[in-house]
């Protein structure tokens, strides 16, 4: 019996959901945890700044932004809503699980990264654009990037009645939780880690992947909060 | 007064009417199970304020936990009547039917839709033939018992009603029809429809529907690695996609 067209195209876009969520926004987590550590130590303010400058006049930016990032940050999110649908009333109440409680963690943070990253692209990447004289921002040949300066400010600054430090504190925890439980599930859906041990291994090494991914992206985080002071 | 043992039952008397709770009390015997404990109720429908009502429905066939028909929640947490044991439970022992399936009356419920997903997946192995076919192929010891543990499933549904994933708002079909694909499929026989069962685990609802929670492996009564199952049928069906891409 040939699979019908449909069948196919289904699995391809659930595989596809999975792909997209491994390696342009998994990968680009990495990336973006790594160069915003730039701003820890000694020189930060200026090596985040290059860093910024060098990324945005990179010849090949705005396609690597819209390619691959955007678009499959956009396909990852679209596609996530619809395997929430899926999930029933949580019944950790019930079934008080480890694996049952980083399920409902893995749809509640991707319910709240669909918020928090809006908000995080609108405030650091599309406010120089469309509103460049902004204070704070950086300038290169025309073009308004962030700054370390305009970041210190910027978390320290209240949005929604809530200082914008906080917002940070949960949308870059839920980013990396997001990310190393997905992993843990990808190996699963990927045929990799089969059987109980393999998947509580796994495990672990999921869990030491994000609580690092964490201890990084709070660092930097606090190293912009306390710039200069 | 002699021992009683206290129940709290949810009650409906058909799908569209109001749910209720009724609490009755049963006089305590040894050994006393959930099933014998709701036919005492039977033999004497007077809940514990005096009042006679209906006796409450339920399925029930086997006693020995090897048909699952009586399965339902027992104080928060799928299993069979026949083999919960009144004297390890908290009382008042709260029985609410299961939640994933249609509600017929009380605890009876429609659980179509598991026999209809295990159609859906070839959950059996093709032996009709207008001639002879000989004997079947032999299989190694070490196979024998893994497609044992498998088979002991008995389409109860304790891993679809504990599943965050499976439910009336889900296409999901649940880790008992996709462990079904996986023991028929390690057959040499039934092997011959393995791309049939594979492709409909591709589909929607199929192995792509599993979200990993993992209760269904912990609520399996006859303890079926329910996980290992998904996970091998996830990378049968990928492997399975991939020469579909590559090979033609």
């Amino acid at each position: 019996m040939a699979p019908a067209t449909s069948t196919k195209s289904k699995y391809i876009l659930r595989k596809l959901f999975e792909l997209t969520g491994f390696l342009p926004v998994g990968g680009f987590l990495l990336e973006h945890l790594y160069s915003n550590f730039q701003a820890v130590g000694p020189g930060g303010a200026e090596r985040f700044d290059k860093v910024v400058t060098d990324l945005q006049t990179n010849p090949l930016i705005i396609f690597l932004e819209i390619g691959v990032i955007g678009l499959p940050l956009l396909y990852h999110g679209f596609y996530g809503m619809f395997v929430a649908t899926m999930a029933s009333r949580p019944n950790t109440g019930g079934y008080g699980y480890l694996r049952n409680w980083t399920y409902l963690f893995q749809r509640v943070t991707g319910a709240i990264l669909l918020f928090y990253i809006g908000y995080h692209v609108w405030n650091t990447r599309l406010v120089p654009v469309l509103h460049p004289d902004t204070p704070l921002l950086q300038s290169n040949g025309g073009e308004h990037y962030v700054s370390s300066q305009y970041m210190h400010e910027y978390f320290h600054a209240a949005h929604f009645g809530i200082q914008v430090l906080w917002i940070y504190l949960i949308g870059i925890a839920c980013a990396v939780y997001h990310f190393a439980n997905g992993l843990w599930n990808i190996g699963i859906h990927w045929g990799l880690t089969i059987g109980p041990k393999a998947q509580q291994v796994s495990g672990l090494v999921c869990g030491a992947l994000g609580a690092t991914l964490l201890a990084i992206g709070y660092a930097s985080l606090f190293a912009f909060y306390n710039m200069g002071s | 007064m002699s021992k009683t043992v206290a129940l709290k039952i949810k009650r409906q008397d058909s799908a569209d009417s109001p749910p209720r709770w009724e609490e009755f009390d049963v006089p305590w015997e040894e050994h006393l199970n959930v099933h014998a404990a709701l036919m005492a109720v039977q033999r004497n429908p007077v809940t514990k304020s005096g009042q006679k009502v209906a006796p409450v429905v339920w399925d029930a066939n086997c006693l020995e936990e090897v048909c699952g028909s009586c399965t339902m929640n027992i104080n928060g947490r799928v299993r069979q009547a026949c083999s919960a044991m009144v004297d390890s439970l908290e009382q008042p022992v709260e029985i609410r039917p299961m939640t994933k399936y249609p509600l017929i009356r009380d605890l009876a419920v429609d659980r179509t839709r598991i026999f209809n997903d295990f159609k859906r997946v070839h959950a059996w192995i093709d032996i009709d033939g207008t001639h002879a076919l000989g004997p079947g192929p032999k299989y190694s010891p070490e196979l024998a018992q893994t497609r044992y543990e498998l088979s002991q499933c008995m389409a109860c549904g304790c891993c679809m009603e504990a599943c965050p994933n499976y439910g009336p708002q889900s296409s999901f079909i649940g880790a008992a029809p996709i462990s079904q694909a996986r023991l028929f499929n390690l057959h040499p026989s039934g092997a011959m429809h393995c791309d049939e069962r594979l492709e409909a685990l591709m589909d929607d609802g199929g192995v792509g529907g599993c979200g990993n929670a993992q209760n269904c492996v912990q609520v399996c009564p006859k303890e079926i690695p329910l996980t290992t199952s998904l996970a091998e049928e996830m990378r049968e069906t990928q492997k399975h996609a991939l020469a579909l891409l590559f090979k033609r």
